[in-house]
C-alpha cells in the first residue's frame, strides 16, 4: 500500500468562494501534514468556473477539476451522478489512478452535503465516515478519523484502510496562508463531456413565512429550550434578538414541541452556529445541543435550575424564571446604557 | 400501498452511557446493558407512516428495527402503535453504523415478492453511530428516488408522493414516483402519538420476528479503533460569572454584558 494519501475536496454547488476555499485549504493542510497530495472536484454553473478554479489555486491544490452544470442548482442525487461520472472520466481517472484506492474525500458539513457524501459513498463503494473533527494517517497509511457518536457523548476514532468520504467543518481562511500556497502550480481541468445526470424531481419552492433574521452568520443567538415550558416565550426571544441585532435559535425539544421551526434548531442534529454570544434560555446544556455551538462562542445562560449543566459551560448566567427575567431584560435593553 | 419504516434505537439520552463490563468503550455498540429509545427523527418517521395509513394511503406499515433490535422494551413500544409488522434485524456489533451491511441485509426484508415498498421512511440519523449519511447511502444503494429531511408526506392518486422539506433558503415541495425513500426530520406536525393502553398491554404478549443475518458477511471497511466518553473541553474551564440580585438588577447586568464588546468580557 502506498503511504502517500490523497485528499480530495468535493464541492457540489460551488459558488460560495469563502466556504469553498476554506474546504480546499483544509484539504491542502491535511495533505501537507501527511505528506500527500490535495485536489478538488467542483461542480457549478459554467459562469462559476473561473472563480472556483481561482479558489483552488489560492488554496494551493495540486489539481482541480470543474464540472460545468446548468445554471440552477441540481438535486443531491444529480450531483452524485455527475461526481460518480467524473471519477470514471479518463483524464481524472488517469491522473488519480494510483491515489484513489486510499483517497480521503472531504465535503463541507451540512445536511445536503452529508446526504451527497452518503449517496456517493454507496455509488463508489467507499466508506462513509460521518462528520469528523480530525484525521491522521498512521505509519501503515491507515486513516484514523475522529468524531463524536452517541449524541456526542462518546468520542470515537474510526480506522479505515481504503477510500473514504467524510464531512468536516471548514475553518475560515485568513490571508496569511496565501503566500505560502501561491508557489504551487494548480493544474486546472474542466470536465464537460460527462454523462447527463438523472432527471430532477419536480420541485416547487414555497415562500417561507419568516420575518425574523436567520441564524446563518448571526453575531448573537438567543435560543430557547424545553425549560421555557411553552411557546409563549418565543415572541419575547424574537424581541430580545431584534434589540441585540441577533437571531433566534431553539433546542431540539423546543422544535419538537412546535415552538420554533426546524430551520432554527441548533445542535448536533440541527444547525452549527458560531456567534460571539449565545444566550441560552431554559436550555439544560446536553452534549447534543452543545455540539451545535462553536467552542469559541461565549455562552450566557438563563435557567431556573442552578444545577443545570449549561452553567458548567457558560461564561455568565443568571438563575431565574424566564417569565420574570426576560421582560425585565427587554426593558433594560430598551433603556439607555 | 405498503409503507416501511427503518428504525434504529439510540441509547437513552436521559441516562448515562453504561460503561461496558470490560471497561473498553469500543464494546459499547454490542452491550446488552444499553437501554434503547427511539430518536425524535425515528419517532417522526413512524408517525408519518401511521398517518398515511390513517388517511388510507397505506394499507400496511412494516417496521424494521435495527440497532436495539434485541431490546424487548423498544420493540414493544413500537408494536404498541400497531404497525402491521415489526421485525428485528440486529447488526453484529462490528457492523453497527455500517450502511453497506444494512443495505445488503435489509433489502430482502423490505421487498415483498421482489417489490420495494411504495415508500421507505427513515430518521435523518440512523442510530448512535450515524450523523446523517446512512439514509442517502441506503437510497442510492437501492437505486431509489430520495428526499432528505422531509417533514411531511402526501400521497398521490397515481401512486407517487409529495414530500415537504425545509431547504437551506426556502421550503420545498418535491414530487417523487413510487417506490421512493425519504429521511425524516422532526417537526410539530409529525410528533409521535401515544399508544392506547390496551395496545401497550397487548404488545407485552407479542413475540417478535428476528431476521437472521447472512453469516458470510464481508468485513466492514471501517473499524472502531478507539472510544472514550467525551470530556468537557476548553469550555467550562473557568467559573460561570453569575448575575444575582433582584430580577431588575440581574436584567441590568445581563443587558450590560450582552451589549459590551467582546474584548471586555
Amino acid at each position: 500500500m502506498s503511504h502517500t494519501p490523497t485528499i480530495l475536496a468535493l464541492i457540489p454547488a460551488c459558488g460560495n468562494d469563502a466556504a469553498d476555499r476554506a474546504l480546499m485549504s483544509q484539504a491542502r493542510q491535511l495533505a501537507d501534514q501527511c505528506g500527500g497530495s490535495a485536489h478538488a472536484v467542483l461542480a457549478g454553473p459554467a459562469s462559476a468556473s473561473e472563480a472556483a478554479l481561482a479558489c483552488a489555486r489560492a488554496a494551493g491544490l495540486d489539481q482541480a477539476w470543474f464540472i460545468a452544470t446548468q445554471p440552477d442548482a441540481l438535486q443531491t442525487q444529480q450531483y452524485v451522478d455527475l461526481f460518480a461520472g467524473a471519477f470514471q472520466d479518463e483524464d481524472l481517472a488517469a491522473a488519480l489512478a494510483a491515489a484513489l484506492p486510499q483517497a480521503l474525500m472531504l465535503v463541507a458539513a451540512g445536511s445536503d452535503n452529508e446526504a451527497f457524501a452518503g449517496a456517493l459513498a454507496a455509488r463508489l463503494d467507499i466508506a462513509p465516515l460521518g462528520r469528523c473533527t480530525s484525521f491522521e494517517f498512521d505509519a501503515q497509511g491507515i486513516l484514523q478519523a475522529r468524531r463524536g457518536a452517541y449524541g456526542n457523548r462518546l468520542g470515537i476514532t474510526l480506522a479505515c484502510a481504503g477510500p473514504a468520504i467524510a464531512a468536516v467543518r471548514p475553518r475560515a481562511v485568513d490571508g496569511s496562508g496565501q503566500a505560502a500556497t501561491s508557489a504551487r502550480q494548480t493544474a486546472a481541468h474542466v470536465l464537460d463531456k460527462l454523462p447527463a445526470p438523472r432527471p430532477a424531481h419536480p420541485i416547487t419552492l414555497l415562500p417561507r413565512n419568516e420575518p425574523h433574521a436567520g441564524l446563518d452568520g448571526a453575531r448573537i443567538v438567543v435560543s430557547g429550550g424545553r425549560g421555557m415550558g411553552n411557546d409563549a416565550a418565543f415572541p419575547v426571544l424574537y424581541d430580545i434578538a431584534a434589540r441585540l441585532g441577533g437571531a433566534v435559535g431553539a433546542s431540539l425539544p423546543a422544535v419538537d414541541a412546535g415552538w420554533a421551526p426546524v430551520t432554527r434548531q441548533v445542535g448536533i442534529s440541527g444547525k452549527y452556529v458560531s456567534p460571539d454570544l449565545y444566550l441560552a434560555i431554559g436550555i439544560s446544556g446536553t452534549p447534543q445541543h452543545l455540539a451545535g455551538i462553536d467552542p469559541h462562542t461565549r455562552i450566557v445562560a438563563i435557567n431556573k435550575d442552578a444545577e443545570a449543566n449549561i452553567f458548567n459551560v457558560a461564561q455568565a448566567g443568571a438563575v431565574a424564571e424566564w417569565q420574570v427575567l426576560l421582560p425585565a431584560l427587554l426593558e433594560a435593553l430598551d433603556s439607555k446604557p | 400501498m405498503h409503507v416501511a419504516v427503518l428504525l434504529a434505537g439510540v441509547a437513552d439520552p436521559r441516562k448515562l452511557l453504561p460503561r461496558p463490563a470490560s471497561g473498553d468503550w469500543r464494546k459499547l455498540p454490542g452491550e446488552t446493558s444499553v437501554s434503547y429509545k427511539l430518536s425524535p427523527f425515528d419517532e417522526a418517521a413512524l408517525e408519518i407512516a401511521l398517518k398515511l395509513r390513517d388517511q388510507g394511503a397505506a394499507a400496511r406499515v412494516t417496521v424494521i428495527v435495527t440497532d436495539g433490535a434485541n431490546d424487548l422494551a423498544l420493540l414493544r413500544a413500537v408494536a404498541a402503535l400497531k404497525p402491521e409488522r415489526v421485525l428485528g434485524l440486529c447488526p453484529p456489533a462490528a457492523q453497527r453504523g455500517n450502511p453497506a451491511w444494512l443495505a445488503r441485509h435489509a433489502s430482502d426484508l423490505l421487498r415483498d415478492g421482489g417489490a420495494w415498498p411504495d415508500l421507505i421512511l427513515i430518521g435523518r440519523e440512523h442510530g448512535d453511530l450515524d450523523d446523517g449519511m446512512a439514509a442517502a447511502y441506503l437510497a442510492e444503494a437501492w437505486r431509489l428516488p430520495y428526499v432528505g429531511l422531509a417533514l411531511q408526506v402526501q400521497p398521490h392518486a397515481d401512486g407517487g408522493w409529495t414530500l415537504l422539506r425545509s431547504g437551506a433558503q426556502q421550503d420545498e415541495s418535491l414530487r417523487v414516483p413510487a417506490p421512493a425513500m425519504a429521511s425524516i426530520s422532526n417537526d410539530k406536525s409529525n410528533r409521535l402519538r401515544h399508544p392506547l393502553m390496551k395496545n401497550v398491554a397487548l404488545a407485552k404478549q407479542l413475540k417478535f420476528e428476528q431476521a437472521a443475518p447472512d453469516a458470510a458477511q464481508p468485513a466492514a471497511l471501517v473499524s472502531l479503533a478507539q472510544a472514550a466518553p467525551v470530556e468537557a473541553g476548553a469550555r467550562g474551564t473557568q467559573a460561570c460569572r453569575m448575575f444575582t440580585g433582584s430580577p431588575e438588577e440581574q436584567a441590568a447586568a445581563l443587558a450590560a454584558y450582552l451589549r459590551a464588546p467582546a474584548s471586555t468580557h
